[in-house]
Order: structure tokens, then sequence, then C-alpha cells
């Protein structure tokens, strides 16, 4: 099978559920998917073990489909709120003024 | 009757734990959406895997075996199995940690 190789792509986990009482098997696999608390999220890429994964403690998580894994950083900054401020560059006030 | 040492239940008694016979209906709701919220985890599972030209082995026994939200019964969606019943039926709310389990299927024969 000579085909295109299809683009890679990521499954973004978010664990909704605590996994308190739940089996040491399932806590072992979100173990295993780096949910270590609530409203985490981890970007593993599209194979059958990590769909096996996911399968074993679906109850639990929020899955969907991304082309690219967000790093930590990147999921802070989408976090944080708007500044409330700007801060305007010298060389736009001196345009302003001569205009 | 209303004192605060009226002869109660759990007054008298201790303990005492009452979980409703049914769900009600927001509790029910509820439990749809639950069941919903799996159907779309596992679909989108699926067709992530069917791009790369993949199938998991428990995707697609999952969807072999386990009905969706749409295609349960009430009486699957709402009660389960339970062998000390006279009806053989009990609340799926009765089964511990039941908003975080899956439970659709009867046994053989029931």
């Amino acid at each position: 099978m000579a085909s295109v190789t299809p683009k890679a792509s990521w499954f973004k986990i978010t664990l909704i559920r605590s996994g308190i009482g739940m089996t040491e098997r399932q806590n072992g696999v979100l173990k295993a998917l780096g949910l270590r608390h609530r409203m985490k999220t981890v970007y593993h890429p599209v194979s059958p073990d990590t769909a096996g994964m996911i399968m074993k403690v679906k109850e639990l998580l929020a899955v969907s489909e991304v082309d690219k894994p967000l790093t930590p950083a990147e999921i802070h900054a989408k976090r944080q709120p708007p500044k409330g401020y700007y801060v305007e560059e010298p060389g736009a006030l001196r345009n302003i003024e001569s205009s | 009757m209303f004192s605060a040492f009226r002869p109660t239940q759990s007054c008298l008694g201790g303990l005492l734990w009452k979980s409703p016979w049914r769900l009600s209906s927001s509790q029910k709701h509820r439990h749809r959406q639950r069941l919903r919220h799996v159907d779309g985890i596992v679909e989108v599972v699926d067709k992530a895997l069917a791009k790369q030209g993949m199938t998991s082995a428990a995707v697609e026994r999952w969807k072999t075996e386990m009905p969706t939200e749409a295609k349960m019964k009430p009486r699957d969606k709402y009660t389960m199995f339970d062998p000390k019943q006279k009806s053989y039926r009990k609340g799926v709310h009765k089964l511990p940690k039941w908003t975080r389990m899956s439970q659709r299927i009867n046994p053989p024969g029931f």
C-alpha cells in the first residue's frame, strides 16, 4: 500500500472527573496518560495504544482530535485573562503627532 | 412534632441512609448527557483512528457490544439487573460511583 501517509494528529485529553475511588487499574491508566489532577490537559499521538487507554477511563475524560499539541507554556498563556491595557510604541505616537 | 428532640428514625435508631427508589427527572437528564458524552468520546477516537487507517480492539468491541444512548431503552438507561430484587431490577443510581461508570447492558436472559 503506497498511498499518501495521513497527516499526524493528536488526542487532546482533559480529565474532567476525578479518579478518586476508582480502581487501581483505572488510576494507573490516568497516571500513564499523565493526568495527575482534574482539568489537566495532555496531548497524545493518535494510535491504538492511546485509544485503548482512553477507552479504559472514558467516563472521566473529555477527548478531541487536534492537528498539533500545545506545550504547557502555550496552555498556560491561553488560560490567562486579558491584561486590560496595552503599551503603545513610541514610533506610533510620533506618527500621530506629525500627521 | 417539630421540636429539636422529635423522635425521628435517625434519632431513635442512629444510622439511617435514605436514597430514593427511582431517579428524579433531572438526574435522568444528566445521566443521558453523560451517556451521550461517552458515546461522543468513542466516536472521536474511532474517527481519529480511521483517518490514520488504524483500528483499536477496545473501540471495536465497545461498538459491537454497547448500544448508544439513542438506541437504549429507558428500562436499561435508568435501571439495572439485580438478582436480589423481586423484579430483578433496581435503579441505576444504586450502583456505587454510577456517574463515573458505564452500565448499559443486561446479563444474558434478563
